[in-house]
């Protein structure tokens, strides 16, 4: 592999380039209008445009990325995740091309894409799955016979589906036509197919996966489990590992049908197997997520596996050099995902300039960062800014850590859910570890802090107005730099 | 200096005096002695009665966005109304007025002239980062016009929908 083209933007192609230095590999990426100045393209070896700012037109068109590879010279292109990461026909053709896909075969792709089908295989190889349509995709009338026949509430879902996109939860008959509608939509507009389908939505269920990485040698591995219950419009935004759920039967069962999972549709590569966990410890395949996570650190805290790292050498044809029973979890993640979102006002997206950002540091502490100060978030792409990550030795500490984390991180000028997530870490909910995928909806935020807060940030306001009315000549109190105690001087002259 | 501002829904008289680093900061009967300075544009080390504090500073919907021992206030100075008070929403929607509370593209329209809506209402569902948002009517009333239909991009500032305030609303 000479060179690795990045077809993916923000955090994700921050974290790809980085992995691409470290194997002295160069990195090319791609950008749209709207990206010119962000922070992948910054981080780069060549940048390549390719396009308006419309993913439709940038990051989903994928003759302008083929073509990017070839003016590169680029031999390989890692999808990243989202966008064209789980396409089949994007993997088949860098197939074609002679390009490596830095990802599953497009057959396993297609396979696993197509939620219905991977649910039948999974049934034929004796993995658990919840109960629903199997077969074809129905119309508005077959979607509420099944629904009718299993009972409200249920959900529905996108066949091309993920990240909770395409997907509504229908509590009785007379919603599911909107919903039907609605998902549609959302399905068309995120995945280009608009294929939904009905299942049986189990209640308060834990949202437990198994990272798995396949190589094409036939060996297969899971670096254990990640527990993502903890979502808002069934998006991840903290996760962390090991489970409090999990016991070390139940996880060596889980990670068993995990392996078994990826080889029964011919995977190879990292891959992530996602199975709902219910409150009987029973589990039910969910879906393959056929990509690279966004909450893979934790993983890597965890196991010390590079898992970017890993997905290249099994691309590049390398065997897996880790067994099953090398891998080991060392201690305590937690991720935390930093969104352009406004908390207070129902998770709206928020978009806007970056005033002010102070990242976090100090040991055990990782901070995949998409954004820089001065940035202008642009509203075309999900609102994902950065994710926090921390490590320790155990749950507690990982916990005090990733709150000390939270309070070092400030990002102003737009709404975050910085302060959102520090309130979840701290709930007696999380600290329990009763986790399960209603979290949010039970937890109560409060959003201005208490009176010794706004007190402190009416001082701090205060204190700001009045530096900015004072003339900058006269006593505005600053730090001393070595400039104030030079005297009057000039570059390259001697001062008169 | 005297200010009048805003934090957590309610107005503060804040009294700042003092010379260079040195201040005593009133807010209503609570008096704080403050050694501070700016050590960069909109970043503040303040001791307070012998405590330290980063303070992160920014302007925010006409006020000021202040982040302080890991929490983030939003500060109205009174430039702007109410828009500091916590409550976009309605600020945004002020005289039957709804805007898309962030730029997007408009996927569907719910109501059409002359229907009657009701307070927590959707009636336009707008599209932004890849997510549809449901833009609910703030108030009871009668969809006076529509101003958008699917396929529009809308900033925060265009009316989508005006609504006539029901007499009985309030």
């Amino acid at each position: 592999m000479n060179k690795i083209l990045i077809a993916n933007r923000g955090e994700i192609a921050v974290r790809i380039a980085r992995a691409c230095r470290d194997m002295a590999i160069p990195a090319a990426v791609v950008y749209s209008d709207a990206d010119r100045a962000s922070l992948h393209v910054l981080e780069a070896d060549e940048a390549v445009h390719i396009g308006p700012s419309p993913a439709v037109e940038s990051y989903l068109n994928v003759d302008a990325i083929i073509e990017a590879a070839r003016t590169t010279g680029a031999d390989a292109v890692h999808p990243g995740y989202g966008f064209l990461a789980e396409n089949a026909g994007f993997a088949k053709r860098c197939e074609d091309e002679g390009l490596t896909f830095i990802g599953p075969p497009s057959a396993a792709l297609r396979l696993v894409g197509d939620k219905m089908r991977a649910r039948e295989t999974m049934r034929a190889e004796g993995v658990p799955i919840i109960p629903g349509m199997l077969g074809t995709a129905g119309d508005d009338s077959e979607c509420a016979a099944k629904a009718a026949e299993m009972g409200y509430p249920v959900l529905v879902k996108a066949s091309a589906g993920g990240g909770g996109k395409g997907m509504r939860v229908v509590a009785s008959e007379s919603d599911l036509s909107d919903a039907l509608a609605a998902a549609r939509r959302e399905a068309a507009s995120a995945f280009g197919d608009d294929t939904v389908y009905v299942e049986k939505l189990i209640e308060r269920p834990r949202h437990v996966e198994f990272q798995v990485l396949a190589d094409g040698h036939g060996n297969v591995v899971h670096l254990f489990e990640r527990e993502c219950s903890i979502q808002r419009r069934h998006q991840k935004i903290v996760e962390e590992t090991p489970s409090t759920a999990l016991d070390p039967d139940l996880r060596a069962r889980m990670g068993e049908t995990a392996v078994r999972a990826a080889r029964a549709v011919g995977y190879t590569n990292a891959g992530t197997v996602e199975f709902l966990l219910d409150a009987s410890g029973d589990f039910y395949f969910l879906e393959v997520n056929a990509r690279i996570q966004v909450e893979h650190p934790i993983t890597e805290f965890v196991t010390g596996v590079d898992l970017v790292r890993e997905q290249i050498r099994v691309a590049r044809g390398e065997r897996l050099d880790i067994a099953q029973d090398e891998l080991r979890q060392t201690g305590h993640a937690i991720e935390c995902r930093i969104y352009a979102e406004d908390p207070a006002n129902g998770f709206l997206p928020s978009s806007g300039k970056i005033l002010r950002l102070h990242e976090p540091a100090g040991p055990g502490v990782r901070h995949d960062c998409g954004i820089y100060e001065g940035w202008e978030v642009p509203v075309h792409y999900d609102p994902i800014l950065s994710k926090l990550i921390v490590h320790a030795s155990t749950r507690d500490e990982a916990r005090a850590r990733m709150l000390r984390a939270l309070s070092e991180l400030s990002i102003l000028g737009i709404e975050t859910t910085v302060d959102y997530l520090r309130s979840v870490i701290e709930s007696d909910a999380f600290a329990a570890g009763e986790t399960d995928t209603g979290f949010i909806e039970r937890h109560a935020y409060e959003t201005d802090g208490g009176v010794d807060e706004q007190h402190l940030a009416l001082i701090a306001a205060a204190l700001s107005l009045s530096a900015a009315r004072a003339p900058r000549s006269t006593g505005r109190p600053r730090e001393l730099s070595p400039w104030d105690t030079l005297g009057s001087w000039r570059i390259g002259r001697r001062s008169s | 200096m005297e200010f009048e501002l805003t934090a957590g829904g309610e107005r503060h008289t804040v009294r700042l005096e003092g010379r260079g680093r040195s201040a005593t900061i009133t807010i209503g009967d609570r008096s704080y002695e403050v050694d501070w300075a700016e050590v960069r544009e909109g970043v503040l080390s303040m001791i307070v009665d012998g405590r330290s504090h980063a303070a992160y500073v920014a302007e925010r919907d006409g006020g000021l966005s202040v982040r302080v021992d890991g929490r983030r206030v939003l500060v109205g100075t009174g430039a702007r109304d109410e828009a500091v008070s916590g409550a976009p929403g309605s600020a945004r929607s002020a005289g039957g007025a709804i805007r898309a509370p962030m730029p997007g593209t408009v996927v569907k329209t719910l109501v059409s002239e002359g229907d009657r809506v009701s307070s927590g209402q959707s009636v336009v569902i707008v599209e932004a980062m890849k997510m549809e948002n449901e833009v609910r009517s703030p108030i009871d009333g009668v969809v006076r016009s529509v101003n958008v239909s699917a396929g529009d991009s809308v900033g925060t500032t265009e009316s989508m929908v005006e609504i006539e305030p029901s007499e009985s609303a309030g």
